[in-house]
C-alpha cells in the first residue's frame, strides 16, 4: 500500500498534500504552483486542458471551459442552486435522465463527478511525480454543508480518477486537525474543541 | 537401594520426557513468534527504506530546483519594476517637445536595456506575443478582438509582457486574442469585448 494523499477539491482552486515523516507537505503541480485552478477546458483540437492553462484560455473558449463545477456536484437540475448557477455560468448545463445536473461540451455530456475527476487526475499525477510511486488512496475534503448525494458525488469523482477514497472529511474539521498537527500535548485543547462541536 | 535409585532416575527421566514434550512445543511457539516479529520488522524496514530512498530522490530534486531556480523569486519581484520603466518610456514617447525630457527618456531607455541585459544573462526571456498563435501555456487571454484582418486565435495585442525564467513561465503575457466576427456582427467595425 502506497501513501494516501489529502485533497482539497475546491470550487475555485484545488490542492493536494501528503504526510512525509509526520509532517504534511503541499505538493506543487507540474507548473510549480501549490494550488491548481479547478478549471477544465476542451479545445477544438480535441485537447483537454486542466488547471492554470485551462483558466488562461477561458475567455477565448467560454462555452467549453468548465469552472465552479463543485456547485453542481450531486445536485438535481431543477434545484434552485443549479438554476441560479445556470444564469451565471457560460457553459451549457443540461438535465440528465436521472434528473441530475450535467454539463454539455461539444455535444458530449459530462457529469460533475466526471469533470471533478479530471481535476483529481491532475492532482494525482502531481503527487505521483513528486513521490515517485503510484498513488491509489486519498482523503478528500468537502464543505460541512454537503449532503449525502454531494458527498457521494465527490467519492464517485475520486473513483473515476482511479483513487480509493478512504474518507470524506469536512473542510472545517480538516482545518482544525491541521491546526493541531504541530501543537504539543498541552496545547492540544484548542484542536480538540471543534470535535466537541461535532464539526 | 540401587534399584530404588534407578527407579527414581527413570521416573525423573520420564518426567523430563513428559516435560520435555511440553518444552518442545514452547520453543516452537517462541520461534514462530520471533519469525513473525522478524517478518514485521523486515516489512517495516523495507517500507522505511523505500520511503527514505524516495525522500532522497525528492530532496535531490528539490536541491537541483533550488540551485537552478535560485533567482526565480527575486527576478519575479523585479518584473513590476521593468513594467514601470516601460510605462515611463511609453509615456515619454508622447511628450517629446523638451530636450531635457528627451535626455531623461534616453537615460531611462538605456537603464532598462542594461537591466534587461543583466536579467537575460541570468535566464530571463521575454515571451513572444503579437502575431503569434495564442498558446495558454505562455499567454493569458484577457479579451478577444473580432477581426477579419487576422486568422482566428492569434495574438492581436499585448497588454502586459510575459517572461520565461529558463524553461519555466515566470509570468504569462496578458493578451488580446483574435476571433472571427460572428455572422450577425458582420459589417460592424472590429469590437473589443472584455
Amino acid at each position: 500500500m502506497g501513501k494516501a494523499i489529502g485533497i482539497d477539491l475546491g470550487t475555485t482552486n484545488s490542492a493536494v498534500a501528503v504526510v512525509i515523516g509526520g509532517e504534511p507537505v503541499v505538493i506543487p503541480n507540474q507548473e510549480g504552483q501549490r494550488t491548481t485552478p479547478s478549471v477544465v477546458a476542451f479545445t477544438d483540437k480535441g485537447e483537454r486542458l486542466v488547471g492554470q492553462v485551462a483558466k488562461r484560455q477561458a475567455i477565448t473558449n467560454p462555452e467549453n471551459t468548465i469552472f465552479s463545477v463543485k456547485r453542481l456536484m450531486g445536485r438535481k437540475y431543477n434545484s434552485q442552486e443549479v438554476q441560479e448557477a445556470k444564469k451565471r455560468l457560460p457553459y451549457k448545463i443540461v438535465e440528465a435522465p436521472n434528473g441530475d445536473a450535467h454539463v454539455e461540451v461539444m455535444g458530449k455530456r459530462y457529469s460533475p463527478p466526471e469533470i471533478s475527476a479530471i481535476i483529481l487526475q491532475k492532482l494525482k499525477q502531481a503527487a505521483e511525480d513528486y513521490l515517485g510511486e503510484p498513488v491509489t488512496e486519498a482523503v478528500i475534503t468537502v464543505p460541512a454543508y454537503f449532503d449525502d448525494s454531494q458527498r457521494q458525488a465527490t467519492k464517485d469523482a475520486g473513483r473515476i480518477a482511479g483513487l480509493n477514497v478512504l474518507r470524506i472529511i469536512n473542510e472545517p474539521t480538516a482545518a482544525a486537525l491541521a491546526y493541531g498537527l504541530d501543537k504539543k500535548k498541552e496545547e492540544k485543547n484548542s484542536c480538540l474543541r471543534p470535535r466537541r462541536w461535532n464539526i | 537401594m540401587e534399584e530404588i535409585k534407578q527407579e527414581k532416575q527413570n521416573k525423573e527421566s520420564a518426567e523430563l520426557t513428559y516435560e520435555g514434550t511440553a518444552l518442545e512445543d514452547k520453543p516452537r511457539d517462541i520461534v514462530e513468534n520471533l519469525q513473525q516479529e522478524l517478518a514485521n520488522y523486515k516489512e517495516k524496514y523495507l517500507r522505511l527504506y523505500a520511503e527514505f530512498e524516495n525522500y532522497k530522490k525528492v530532496a535531490n530534486k528539490e536541491k537541483e530546483e533550488i540551485i537552478n531556480y535560485a533567482n526565480e523569486k527575486l527576478i519575479g519581484e523585479l518584473l513590476p519594476v521593468i513594467d514601470n520603466f516601460e510605462l515611463a518610456i511609453k509615456h515619454g514617447n508622447q511628450e517629446t517637445d523638451s530636450k531635457w525630457f528627451e535626455g531623461i527618456k534616453t537615460g531611462l531607455d538605456n537603464a532598462l536595456k542594461e537591466f534587461l541585459r543583466i536579467l537575460e544573462k541570468f535566464g530571463l526571456k521575454q515571451i513572444e506575443t503579437v502575431g503569434k498563435p495564442f498558446n495558454p501555456e505562455f499567454h493569458h487571454a484577457v479579451s478577444t478582438l473580432e477581426t477579419n484582418d487576422m486568422e482566428e486565435n492569434m495574438i492581436a495585442e499585448e497588454l502586459r509582457k510575459g517572461y520565461l525564467y529558463k524553461d519555466k513561465v515566470l509570468r504569462a503575457s496578458l493578451v488580446t486574442v483574435s476571433k472571427k466576427p460572428k455572422p450577425l456582427s458582420e459589417g460592424k467595425k472590429t469590437e473589443k469585448e472584455d
